[in-house]
């Protein structure tokens, strides 16, 4: 044990020396964790989409519009004809499509006419999308029609603007050439009663809302707790994986750069096992794993609000998310034989693993198919196990899975490149 | 103390030993001298148990198996690239492989103490390697591979890409190492290391052993004869010369020049300068395989 432990002494003095993998290992996680967090937090204030809006309509009814898209927090809105950088549909499009901007809303002449029809027609209201955004563009939709209808709703609390109304149907049924005569006169004779009860009618209105308010939806965050929690509770299992990914990148490098420079032709010359070796080897990477994924909770907890469900589960779960990429440092290690080949190779296995596993992009925003590939990816479950400590309140059998999953990938992955180093000539 | 049997291994398709044999003493400096790419690395490697032959069999001290750590313990290696930790100092270096050899404490200490006086570098023994020079990476190399204090080292190219100042120290304390009793398996590439370092060499190129015998046994069975050049001021007449004189200069080989030189110099021949080139180990080479040493 004792030619092990200076063998793992030795790996963790070069890596407390070796800066460049300090960063990667400890100060990027905490940046990562810190600036999603502060994002989810909304410290940076809400996530705003850019939006075009092209106003060929110049009426009340599209200035109100544009108002109230204007007043809705998740919407910057550009207008073109005043800043001067759009000044028509075509270019609107094109920063749209360049992905300047989220969206653009054309309003074309008669736009706000339209709206007084009982039948809105469509052609005078565009909205253009750029198609990488679909999830924003349908929250964009739903704001736009809102608003079109809070519009509708304030112009009907307005006696005068229902008198217009009123007005604008009595003479398209009167206009109208494909009515029967008795069918019009119907319809006229009703016109000419509402008219007369539009007073009595507003006044039995709500101020606000009612039939044209739209629904209000109440959105409650579902955690194992009622009572909210802190943001970086939801980004630090993720900081702490790439803390892991940091540490098995590092190891990974230190075990080709040993190959290459003839320090482990020296240490097979000395009087150890080759397990000896790799055990050195693997312990330390572990240490390192379980002390900065600590040290970053440690962070969380003192600084930042981060409380955890259950401290067992996670020291739990951080023990299997390091002997998983312990294992995966060794099996990565044995990639090829020059600084350049592992360097390459390991590092897109990582993001591939990282992208699948939700680290880079969230799980939230991927297709159906991904979801079902990121099931391969170990970060997934390293970040569903520190989850599940943290803030989903996992009991045991729901933790027995990500875990048992983490150490199988470890070991076998560690058996397998240990083999595989054992057997290489160098 | 090392015996070797016809130790064969192959890379691919290519032969890298092939049935190499022989037998170091204790005591002894055995050269391996050949071209890069002869074998001497992947030998030397098959000695010490890091690779294993594809054929043949490794005796060190009566042990067959080079990888047990008894056997391990006696023996030091200075791998032919410098074989350190940049981020560590030399004497960080040196407790970090004497502890792996199970040195510890005052002996440790000591030994530290001893390899950086050997190395040189007892001023800059706090230092990481990282900002030292070439030569003084090969030194600590060759420290690190005695820390342990063993009988047996196995060095390999250990002058490789020094200067001449750091070369000779080193050669120097390998001559110091030979005194002191150990004994040495000295692979290179240069003849004028082996020739003052060994007591035998074996020639080797292309995987296999050439010859192997004391320097001067080789020089003699495959030196060829020495060349002899002088230019002459005067040669009385009747004296016959061992070759035609050409612009008052004489060259002939011999295989006892001066021998030759005496001859003609009783004879009343007047000499105003000679010059007797040797046969060496280069030429040995030569003879043995058509090609230059460092071809």
């Amino acid at each position: 044990m004792r030619p092990m432990l200076t063998l793992t002494l030795k790996d963790l003095i070069l890596l407390w020396r070796n800066k460049a993998a300090l960063f990667w290992v400890i100060v990027f996680p905490l940046i990562f964790g810190l600036f999603y967090g502060a994002i989810i937090s909304g410290a940076f204030g809400p996530a705003t989409m850019s939006i075009a809006f092209v106003d060929e309509d110049e009426s009340a009814v599209s200035n109100a519009l544009v108002q109230k898209l204007s007043d809705h927090e998740s919407v910057r809105l550009v207008r073109t004809q005043a800043e001067g950088q759009l000044h028509d549909r075509d270019s609107a499009a094109q920063s749209v499509r360049r992905g300047d901007l989220t969206a653009y809303l054309l309003l074309q002449p008669g736009f706000g006419e339209s709206l007084r029809s009982f039948g809105q027609d469509s052609t005078k209201m565009e909205l253009g999308i750029d198609p990488s955004r679909r999830a924003e563009a349908g929250f964009l939709q739903g704001i736009t029609m809102e608003a079109t209808f809070s519009i509708l709703a304030k112009q009907f609390m307005d006696p005068e603007e229902m008198r217009k109304w009123l007005k604008v149907g009595q003479k398209e049924v009167e206009q109208a050439r494909d009515l029967p005569e008795a069918q019009k006169k119907a319809l006229l004779e009703f016109f000419a009663l509402l008219d007369g009860f539009v007073p009595m009618f507003l006044a039995k209105m709500p101020s606000e809302g009612g039939p044209f308010g739209g629904l209000k939806l109440n959105v409650v965050p579902v955690t194992f707790e009622s009572e909210p929690r802190s943001a970086f509770e939801i980004t630090f299992p993720c900081s702490i994986l790439w803390a892991v990914l940091g540490c098995m990148m590092t190891f990974t490098m230190s075990t080709v750069i040993e190959q290459m420079q003839g320090t482990l032709l020296r240490l097979r010359v000395a009087p150890l096992s080759i397990m000896h070796i790799l055990g050195g080897k693997g312990l330390a990477c572990f240490l390192s794993c379980v002390g900065t994924a600590c040290l970053l909770l440690l962070l969380g907890v003192a600084c930042l609000g981060v409380r955890v469900t259950s401290w067992p589960y996670v020291l739990t779960s951080i023990v299997a998310m390091a002997v998983c990429f312990s294992g995966l440092m060794m099996l990565l290690s044995v990639l090829g034989r020059t600084e350049q080949a592992v360097g390459g190779s390991a590092m897109a296995i990582m993001l591939v693993m990282a992208t699948l596993g939700g680290a880079l992009v969230p799980l939230i925003a991927m297709p159906d198919w991904m979801l079902t590939m990121s099931h391969i990816s170990p970060v997934k479950w390293g970040i569903l196990a520190l989850e599940g400590a943290i803030w989903r309140g996992f009991d045991l059998t729901e933790m027995l899975l990500p875990c048992g999953i983490l150490l199988s990938v470890g070991v076998l992955s560690f058996g397998l490149g240990a083999r595989i180093l054992s057997r290489r000539a160098f | 103390m090392i015996r070797a049997r016809d130790l064969r291994k192959a890379y691919a398709k290519i032969q890298a030993v092939d049935g190499v044999s022989l037998e170091l003493v204790a005591g002894e400096t055995f050269g391996l001298l050949g071209p890069n790419g002869a074998g001497k690395t992947t030998t030397i490697h098959m000695l010490i148990g890091a690779l294993r032959p594809d054929d043949g069999e490794v005796t060190i001290n009566g042990s067959t198996d080079p990888t047990r750590a008894n056997v391990r313990r006696q023996i030091g290696m200075a791998p032919q690239i410098e074989a350190l930790y940049d981020e560590l100092s030399a004497a960080e270096n040196l407790s970090f492989f004497g502890r792996l050899y199970g040195l510890a404490g005052v002996r440790l200490k000591e030994r530290v103490s001893w390899c950086l006086g050997l190395a040189g570098l007892t001023a800059r023994a706090g230092d990481r390697v990282k900002t030292y020079s070439g030569g003084m990476k090969r030194r600590l190399n060759l420290a690190c591979a005695l820390v342990h204090d063993p009988p047996v080292l196995l060095l390999d190219e250990p002058t490789a890409g020094v200067d001449p100042q750091s070369r000779n120290h080193l050669l120097d304390s390998i001559e110091g190492f030979a005194r002191a009793g150990r004994t040495i398996l000295y692979t290179t590439h240069y003849m004028e290391e082996a020739e003052r370092l060994c007591d035998r060499v074996a020639i080797m190129d292309q995987g296999k052993i050439l010859a192997l015998d004391t320097v001067d046994e080789l020089l003699r069975k495959h030196g060829g004869a020495s060349m002899f050049e002088a230019e002459l001021a005067q040669v009385p007449e009747g004296v016959s010369l061992p070759a035609p004189l050409k612009d008052n200069v004489l060259r002939f080989a011999s295989d006892q020049p001066f021998e030759e030189a005496n001859r003609l110099r009783n004879a009343g021949v007047q000499f105003v300068r000679f010059h007797v080139d040797r046969p060496s180990l280069e030429s040995v080479f030569l003879n043995l395989t058509g090609r230059r040493l460092r071809d």
